[in-house]
């Protein structure tokens, strides 16, 4: 793999420190300070900024689920989609990694594969660490297993979520074991969803099979707090319940470990190094070497 | 199979109008989806995360240009 440059002239190369010393069309002459700065000065004024945020630790990892759910077989290009092979391993790595507490999943999905979908939401539901789920827009059809999932679910005043029965689509075989298949997946979901939440697999079947609710299909539309009501969902909310819940549940997980919520290290130590909100990532150091650079000036 | 409220056989639809060529790539432990613009130039499109501290990264803003160089080794 080659070498990435951005468009804002900025060599990026693959060892960490090798920032942005060099500005277009000037290569650095002088090695002293005062150069150093100038070059900094001359990149503040190019970019508009010193440079990229310092990266902050974060505690909470997010995941968003748009589009349809991508599985075995790759959508059209026209599709949004959300690829299994993606949220899979990065499952993996926020269950692994020691610094990530928590997980927020937000959704808003018109649906997709069973298979991944249930993948997804297994992996959710058996996570040790507290998720909680959003549904924005919509989640429909195979997102209502993926919200139900997770240790509390939340879902916006507006939005929608669809449960109707899974179809068969393409060729199919007509014997009666067809419909054995079909049934027997959909059982799937519906003990999924009654298992996760608290409605009951009777009453989930009953949404599902609703005539009069949808124009084209048999099924029920649940916006907001019916959602709640029918027991899918816990509450209605917006982020920033959804973050507090996780807040909580992190606390009630992880009651010995101090949270991070902000950072609250002055200027000073900041510069100094001695604030552990920031990592010492590559990203980081451009800005620490004008630290360095107005430091050592003052001497 | 599919559970979705997508009309059936919108996602089986073959006819590839002109659909731009994206790529995925790491770049410093990120994934992010390349859209191919040139030889050696592209641009990011989405950034694939879990970490939402990487969607603050100035650098890796969707509509960033990349160029992409060879090297040996």
């Amino acid at each position: 793999m080659g070498k990435i440059i951005t468009n804002q002239g900025i060599p990026q190369p693959k060892i960490p420190g090798g920032i942005p010393k060099i500005k277009p069309n000037s290569p650095q002459k002088s090695p002293n300070k005062a150069g150093k700065i100038k070059n900094q000065m001359q990149a503040l004024k190019q970019f508009g900024q010193n440079n990229m945020p310092p990266k902050v630790k974060s505690d909470i990892h997010t995941l968003t689920i748009v589009g349809q759910i991508e599985g075995h077989a790759v959508l059209s290009p026209k599709n949004k989609t959300t690829k299994y092979e993606h949220l899979i391993p990065q499952l993996v790595a926020i269950e692994q990694a020691k610094e990530v507490k928590g997980l927020l999943v937000i959704l808003n999905t018109v649906g997709g594969d069973i298979e991944a979908g249930l993948a997804i939401s297994e992996m959710l539901s058996s996570m040790s660490k507290p998720v909680v789920s959003l549904v924005l827009g919509g989640g429909h059809s195979i997102g209502v297993p993926i919200a139900a999932a997770a240790d509390y679910s939340f879902i916006a005043e507006t939005a929608t979520m669809i449960v109707h029965p899974i179809r068969l689509t393409g060729m199919v075989i007509g014997v009666p074991q067809t419909y054995d298949y079909l049934d027997k997946m959909q059982e799937r979901i519906i003990r999924f969803v009654a298992s996760h939440s608290t409605i009951n697999q009777e009453r989930f079947k009953e949404l599902m099979f609703e005539t009069g609710e949808l124009v084209r299909d048999v099924g029920t539309v649940l916006v907001g707090d019916q959602a709640v009501k029918e027991g899918i969902i816990n509450e209605v909310g917006g982020l920033g319940h959804a973050m507090q819940k996780l807040r909580t549940l992190i606390k009630e997980q992880f009651p010995e470990e101090e949270q991070e919520d902000d950072c609250e290290c002055s200027s000073e130590e900041i510069a100094e190094g001695n604030c552990g909100c920031y990592s010492s990532q590559a990203e980081f150091q451009p800005r620490q070497s004008v630290i360095e650079a107005l430091e050592g000036d003052d001497d | 199979m599919h559970y979705s409220i997508f009309v059936d056989g919108l996602w089986l639809d073959e006819d590839n109008e002109e659909m731009e060529e994206t790529m995925e790539l790491d770049y410093d432990g990120v994934t992010m989806e390349i859209k191919v613009t040139d030889i050696n130039a592209g641009e990011i499109v989405r950034v694939i995360s879990s970490d939402p501290n990487d969607y603050l990264n100035a650098q890796y803003q969707p509509g960033t240009k990349i160029e992409f160089r060879p090297s040996f080794g």
